[in-house]
């Protein structure tokens, strides 16, 4: 009874302590604001959702059952199926589900201010991302670890599995492709940044030596050995810089260094994975956690100011970054860190296989995705803290501000955020680069802001260091990403072209390797490429339909939940998935009939294409302009297909699932529950 | 059935930062399962002795980092299948990491 009154007290203060925070932060106009009520905020709105929400989904509607054997302990080989502690599993968990997109995303959404994305971020991930997870890796679990398209297939029919797999296989390319531009345009005209980035690859590959001949599987002495290295290579780019002769290696536009990153990935794809997939996924797993706790400790120590507003005029659909309105693009902007359907992947993956117990669903599931959106908010943290003028110097792509740099301030100062040449040099100066604008895709300003509150923390001489840091931080596992995503397109298409023609399926057959290989680099390399010669940015393009992307496939994964929740006779919890799924449904469809139908030529892909036509008809462009200008006109055709294929698999599979449903109800045939049977656990503290 | 040494290890280890040590609020008093007690007692146990605490920590940094698989992978062939040779080390971490990569572990 006194347990149980404190625990009231205790509950009641974190309550008001995380309105207070949010009161504040979605109240305030005008001050700059403390980001430590970002950060207190965020905690308690996890806390209390984890301790209320994903306890009464866990034992009210999943009724997840301590004493059910798992796949793990029933099928237990030693080898996929292993039962591990859950704060191993927790680990291994959520380093696969966060990678660089929670720290984009946020990024690019502070072009509307900082209050739409961070509360988009904490109610898409209580009532959106936690959930889908948490639902996804049950039903996984309930069905010995199936994955998302089995599941699909199982429980609502050959459409859903279907839709399922290709949705998987071109989210996948076009994740790819933006990832790509993401870490070019970072690495462009920057000896600095683009030496300590090739650098990782060498030392990926001696740390795969290491752990593989010299001392077999010693994973965390390659790891350390090869942390060493990677922060000397940070400093070694900062000598390349300033050696004349050398500098000019690595000092390139962004179209060659596309060709070097498509040509990286697919060396890397072929390659044999302990020589470079695996060694780097160590480092930059490393990398990873290691700088997600030393920017919350930053933060904590620092208190840094927001400088951002709430809102920026931009909401009304005229922003620089990317065009479009508030409603819908910032759910779309923002997709990881909020929701994002790539989890279900993962939570139908590896993860059901390792659960020990069924009761430690509830933190993986939703405890790991609520850490992933703390990772998003730590990253609007970084932007909001630069100077908007800044902020909007670094993100705009040229095409939109000008190229020379007095247009660009003029411009960017005209919008109400002044900024001046001179403040840009410095900066400039100060992070070891020649130029800061226009270098579009979150990565170079997220990298500006982390420095910025690294330096403040542990001293201003460092910046530069700093900031190269960031960038090799993000680029390292945005390549192992790149790496990873790439070799499972491969064996997804291998997969396919199997069923055409059988050798084709055989992952081990070296012209089925490089044939398929080939098609996955070439299918996001084009996406890349047309990104980099685009002038407005490609970013403005790819993150969008990236989102799009995501966030059906998540949809997928809901549909397929409530599906089941219909089917096991739970219709008065179904709104935990069926809610965030409508709202799903209603972002990504009325985001594509923007991309689709919008007369404005910076959101509608059609329009785009006309207005270049148009002008290319008439002789308007520039003889380099005109160059490309098919190129660009046919891609946003194909980008306009592309969004409507997506939101079609959306809506047959909604659809297919309605019909199940409705069949069920009416007490029809339908395909039956693929949960496998109840065994009583024998492990210990059951 | 378990992994072995650390599933205890590290459990109690960690059960101090666990929310199921929290108290039971009310409203959803009614939770089919209820560990707190014992863990809170296990956890304070292991808090006051700082070296076991270190090496639970180790212990647990080796079976996240895969460190340690292969003494788990001998430690279970030998429960498991007695009468085998099992594998070399380097053949097995090159199992191993042919086996992780061959299906979606990383996300965006």
């Amino acid at each position: 009874m006194k347990n149980s009154l404190v625990a009231i007290l205790v509950w009641i203060a974190v309550a008001l302590l995380g309105s207070a925070a949010l009161g504040g932060i979605a109240l305030n106009r005008g001050e700059s604001i403390n980001a430590l009520w970002f950060v207190t905020a965020a905690l308690c709105v996890y806390a209390i959702a984890y301790r209320f929400y994903a306890t009464w989904i866990a034992t009210k509607v999943l009724l997840i059952d301590p004493t059910r054997a798992t796949p793990a302990e029933r099928l237990d080989n030693g080898r996929d199926y292993i039962p591990t502690n859950r704060w191993i599993v927790f680990g291994h968990h959520f380093a696969a589900i966060a990678g660089p997109g929670p720290l984009v995303g946020p990024t690019l959404a502070a072009q509307f201010g900082y209050l739409p994305g961070t509360l988009w971020i904490l109610i898409g991930a209580v009532f959106g991302g936690c959930v889908q997870d948490m639902v996804t890796l049950f039903y996984s679990t309930r069905r010995n670890g199936r994955s998302l398209g089995q599941m699909a297939r199982d429980e609502l029919g050959a459409i859903g599995g279907i839709a399922a797999l290709t949705t998987t296989l071109f989210i996948m390319i076009i994740l790819i492709a933006v990832l790509g531009l993401v870490v070019v345009n970072a690495m462009k005209h920057s000896p600095w940044a683009t030496s300590t980035v090739a650098a990782t690859i060498p030392i990926a590959m001696l740390v795969g030596l290491y752990m593989r001949s010299i001392r077999p599987g010693r994973v965390l002495e390659g790891s350390l050995l090869g942390v060493i290295l990677l922060l000397l290579a940070v400093a070694g780019g900062g000598w390349i810089e300033h050696q004349p002769g050398l500098r000019e290696l690595f000092d390139h536009p962004g179209l060659p260094l596309a060709w070097v990153v498509i040509a990286y990935g697919f060396a890397a794809a072929i390659l044999p994975v302990w020589l470079l997939l695996a060694p780097r996924d160590y480092l930059s797993t490393y990398m990873k956690l290691g700088t997600i706790i030393l920017l919350m400790l930053a933060i904590v120590w620092m208190q840094p100011s927001i400088k951002m507003p709430a809102f920026t005029q931009f909401i009304d659909g005229t922003g620089p970054i990317f065009g479009g309105k508030l409603f819908p693009f910032v759910f779309i902007t923002i997709a990881c860190g909020a929701i994002s359907g790539f989890h279900a992947l993962i939570a139908s993956g590896t993860t059901p296989k390792l659960l020990s117990n069924e009761r430690d669903i509830r933190m993986i599931g939703f405890g790991g995705m609520a850490l992933e959106s703390f990772v998003a908010i730590m990253a609007i943290i970084a932007a909001t803290v630069l100077d908007p003028g800044v902020f909007f110097a670094i993100n705009s792509p040229a095409g939109v501000v000008g190229k020379e740099a007095a247009d660009a301030v003029a411009k960017i100062s005209s919008w109400g955020f002044p900024v001046t040449v001179a403040q840009m040099n410095l900066l400039a100066q100060q992070m070891g680069e020649a130029t800061l604008f226009a270098r579009t895709g979150g990565a170079p300003s997220l990298a500006v802001g982390m420095a910025s509150i690294f330096g403040s923390a542990f001293g201003q001489g460092m910046l530069a260091m700093w900031y190269h840091f960031a960038i090799m931080f993000e680029a390292i596992f945005i390549l192992t990403t790149l790496d990873a995503g790439t070799r499972v397109g491969r064996f997804m298409l291998q997969d396919m072209l199997g069923n055409i023609w059988e050798p084709l399926g055989r992952t081990s057959w070296y012209p089925s390797v490089l044939l398929s290989s080939g098609i996955v680099v070439a299918a996001w390399g084009y996406f890349l490429y047309i990104g980099v010669i685009d002038p407005n940015g490609g970013v403005n393009i790819l993150w969008p339909l990236f989102g799009i992307s995501n966030q059906i496939l998540a949809a997928i994964a809901l549909c397929v939940a409530t599906g089941i929740l219909v089917k096991s006779d739970k219709l008065k919890h179904v709104w935990i998935t069926a809610l965030p799924l409508a709202w799903l449904i209603i972002i990504t469809s009325s985001a594509a009939w923007e991309k689709i139908t919008s007369p404005d030529v910076r959101i509608g892909f059609l329009a785009a294409a006309d207005d270049l036509a148009t002008k290319l008809a008439l002789g308007l462009l520039s003889p380099e302009k005109a160059a490309t200008a098919p190129q660009l006109i046919f891609n946003q055709r194909l980008d306009a297909v592309l969004i409507l294929f997506f939101v079609c698999m959306l809506w047959l599979i909604v659809f297919d699932m309605l019909r199940v449903c409705a069949r069920y109800l009416k007490g029809k045939p339908v395909p039956p529950l693929s949960e496998v049977s109840h065994q009583l656990t024998r492990m210990e503290k059951a | 059935m378990s992994t072995g040494l650390t599933e205890r290890s590290t459990h109690e280890l960690l059960s101090a930062v666990n929310d199921s040590s929290l108290p039971v609020f009310d409203a959803v008093q009614d939770i089919n399962w209820d560990i707190a007690q014992s863990d809170t007692l296990k956890a304070n146990e292991t808090c006051i002795k700082p070296l076991p605490l270190l090496s639970y920590i180790w212990r647990a940094i080796r079976e996240l980092s895969g460190d340690d698989a292969y003494e788990r992978y001998i430690a279970q062939h030998a429960t498991r299948f007695p009468d085998t040779t099992p594998l070399v080390r380097k053949d097995f971490f090159l199992y191993q990491q042919r086996q992780k990569w061959s299906g979606i572990q990383r996300c965006c």
